[in-house]
């Protein structure tokens, strides 16, 4: 028997409360506006998937909605979700699960198994919602809803031959009528169509064209814009049969249970995460107890656990899993208390380590509160602390950083080291759509950037620093070459990101073979090496003939380094010599650009309200400490 | 037909059902009693009616009768089924 929810009984111990319970009284007395960062963390503390199915619909109603939208805090997304099964809880499913990241989304639905009619009939529900992610749960009955006999082994199979062809297809019209990032999975099985079959060579008959049917499926991840999730490792995440019970099958026509719908919606809101560009860059990690077993500063080098047998072997995986998630492009960075001598002799002397200190983007052993040095190492590294996920074996440093830094993600470690790997990486926090070179090498950028930080101490003036620094931009055209590089500048940058516009690759291609906008990367390199592609630049043409930035994006990596300002006076010089009358540039605020609303006018734009337009009478000159390369390409409108 | 519950098992049966609509509707718990339509909830459909069944299968650990649920009317309704599975026991 349960009781009556204590939350209006109680309203000054909010702990005492369930999370629901606690949703439901801000939302009955109107606090869910002023309640942003609480709301968040109420719902990343929920584990059951009928709570989360439960507060995701308490905040998706109309009147909760519009709370959350007023408050500013949660970036809004258009969404559908399309299904050849009942699907209801998926859409408050991906409520809770996006709004705990900071994103409202609003979630348009079809009727029951119109997954197909849908999109080949023009997407006249979805069209007029514009979503950027399109989630299709597919379930079995998709496969057989067109095979006349189920036990025909041999129609069965031809099906299975069949079906990825059509999916194909699904996704070309998608393309057509729609045009964002779809998401499909793999198609489990279920036990009532398996069990049909009494003879085994039959069974390993059908499994086989099964299997070869999903592997086709998850072969359409090579088109642009489309994710494949495998429904094995959604299901195998939670430790869930993907199944839905009988009774709700036969009740409900429910395929999935609703385990595994929370996980798929957890899976879709990390793509949809990482499609508005949050997906995070940096890992913040602790030493002691975290790294390795032990203290360093109590037990010295020699007794640290690491490698060899459990526990050692435990933290030596942690260490193993960062390492790679560091070759992805990930960014190290150590954040612990300890003796900066004794934490960086540890980390360089013990055999076992598999991190070094050349490994950390940044390196903070000292006494001071994490919270602030968070926040340091992200103004080192010219990141947001929302872009960091804190890993420390100590609950109340992680209470502390929670607390303090609500935007920073906080692995909730288990308590025994075994786990620790497993937390971190099932996740998800760092997923991308689409990995490139650059994010390969970006741990060497890093480093090289930190040089240049230390050299900029030791130099006298910016000016002396910036000469020394030796930077050389060059322009490139997009091609194919570079355009899954353009498609992430534009994707993955929020400081220096002019307009807000995130261009995905498909558009790119439409957009530059159409003629009604031309796309630049811009290239940087200075003495300590070469920072790769970090600008980009999105040109259109205004109806006076003039020259309209749609959008101008620069990685974090090389900004305040006059580089913006070198590249935005190539485009007014190419303006000008190609006779254009004007260059028009815009500023849209987002949560994270506001330091750059007086970008256009420092450069010579008149304008207001983040509307400029550029006469090219009077060019400045180009900042004289960034040298231009020449022979790849210059700017030029479409 | 099941052995009929008694007034206690009857009564807390009503606090579970009231605790699950306003759990999973939002609905005012003060405004709802055994009385009150099903219909007059706001946000009763189908969907939310198979919400709610599945969190009273999981609050008592076991099934209910689906037929009478689906034929429930009024808040009353639902709280008798309930009571048949929470109320009997010895």
């Amino acid at each position: 028997m349960t009781t009556a929810p204590t939350a209006a009984a109680a309203p000054l111990s909010p702990a005492a409360a369930s999370p629901l319970a606690e949703l439901r009284t801000l939302k009955r007395s109107g606090e869910l506006a002023g309640s942003a960062a609480r709301v968040r963390a109420l719902l990343g503390a929920l584990g059951d998937p009928a709570d989360r199915e439960a507060a995701g619909t308490l905040l998706g109603g109309p009147a909760a909605r519009r709370a959350l939208a007023g408050s500013a805090a949660f970036t809004p997304v258009a969404l559908a979700l399309l299904a050849s099964s009942t699907a209801d809880p998926v859409p408050p499913l991906l409520t809770t699960a996006l709004l705990a990241e900071g994103v409202q989304p609003d979630t348009a639905t079809t009727g029951f198994n119109q997954w197909r009619f849908e999109i080949l009939s023009g997407a006249p529900t979805l069209r007029g919602h514009a979503p950027a992610v399109t989630a299709c749960l597919l379930d079995d009955s998709a496969v057989f809803e067109r095979v006349t006999d189920p036990l025909d082994a041999d129609e069965v199979v031809a099906r299975c031959a069949a079906f990825p062809a059509e999916l194909a297809s699904w996704l070309d019209a998608y393309e057509r009528h729609v045009g964002t990032l779809a998401v499909l999975n793999t198609v489990p099985l279920g036990a009532a169509r398996r069990d049909r079959w009494i003879d085994y060579a039959t069974k390993a008959r059908v499994e086989a064209a099964w299997q070869r049917m999903n592997a086709a499926v998850l072969d359409l991840a090579e088109r642009p814009n489309t994710v494949v999730l495998s429904a094995d490792a959604v299901a195998g995440r939670v430790d869930a049969r993907w199944a839905a019970g009988d009774r709700m099958r036969h009740i409900a026509a429910h395929a999935f249970g609703t385990e595994f719908l929370d996980a798929y919606a957890r899976e879709v809101a990390r793509v949809v995460v990482a499609r508005l560009g949050g997906a995070r860059k940096c890992l913040v990690l602790d030493l002691d107890h975290t790294l390795w077993g032990g203290v360093v500063g109590d037990d010295g080098v020699a007794a640290l656990k690491i490698g060899g047998a459990y526990p050692g072997s435990a933290h030596r995986e942690l260490q193993s899993l960062a390492k790679d998630l560091s070759r992805q492009g990930v960014l190290l960075t150590v954040c612990s208390k300890n003796d900066d001598a004794v934490a960086r002799e540890a980390v360089d002397s013990h055999p076992e380590m598999v991190l070094r200190s050349g490994d950390f983007a940044a390196f903070r052993a000292d006494w001071d509160p994490k919270p602030g040095n968070a926040a340091s190492i992200a103004a080192e590294l010219n990141i947001g602390t929302d872009a960091m996920v804190f890993v420390d074996d100590n609950p109340a440093e992680r209470g502390l950083m929670a607390r303090q830094r609500p935007e920073v993600t906080v692995v909730d470690l288990p308590a025994d080291p075994s786990g620790y790997a497993a937390a971190l990486a099932s996740a998800g926090w760092f997923n991308q759509l689409r990995l490139t070179d650059e994010d390969r090498v970006r741990g060497a950028m890093y480093r090289a950037r930190a040089e240049r930080e230390r050299l900029r101490e030791s130099a006298d003036g910016i000016e002396d620093y910036l000469r020394e620094l030796g930077t050389e931009i060059t322009v490139e055209e997009y091609g194919p070459l570079n355009g899954a590089r353009i498609a992430q500048l534009f994707g993955k940058t929020n400081q220096f990101n002019l307009t807000g516009v995130r261009y995905a690759a498909d558009e790119l291609a439409r957009r530059a073979a159409d003629g009604t906008a031309a796309f630049f990367g811009v290239r940087v390199t200075d003495a300590f090496g070469d920072n790769g592609l970090a600008g980009a630049l999105a040109l259109a043409r205004a109806a006076d003939g003039a020259w309209l930035i749609e959008n101008f994006v620069l990685s974090c990596r090389v900004f305040s380094r006059s580089v913006e300002h070198a590249i935005a006076g190539l485009v007014l010089r190419a303006a000008r010599d190609a006779g254009a009358p004007a260059v028009y540039g815009r500023h849209v605020p987002t949560a994270k650009n506001g330091r750059f609303a007086d970008f256009y006018p420092s450069l010579g734009f008149a304008g207001a309200d983040g509307d400029f337009r550029h006469d090219l009478t009077h060019l400045a000159e180009l900042p004289a400490w960034v040298s231009i390369g020449t022979g790849e390409g210059t700017f030029h409108a479409p | 037909m099941p052995p009929e519950a008694t007034a206690a098992a009857r009564e807390a049966a009503e606090l579970t059902v009231v605790d699950a609509l306003a759990q999973l509707l939002d609905a005012d718990e003060d405004a709802l009693g055994p009385g009150t339509a099903l219909a007059a909830i706001e946000d009763w459909d189908s969907v939310n009616a198979l919400r709610v069944l599945v969190h009273l299968e999981r609050t008592l650990g076991a099934p209910l009768d689906y037929e009478r649920f689906a034929a429930a009317e009024t808040v009353g309704d639902i709280a008798a089924v309930v009571a048949a599975v929470s109320g009997t026991a010895p």
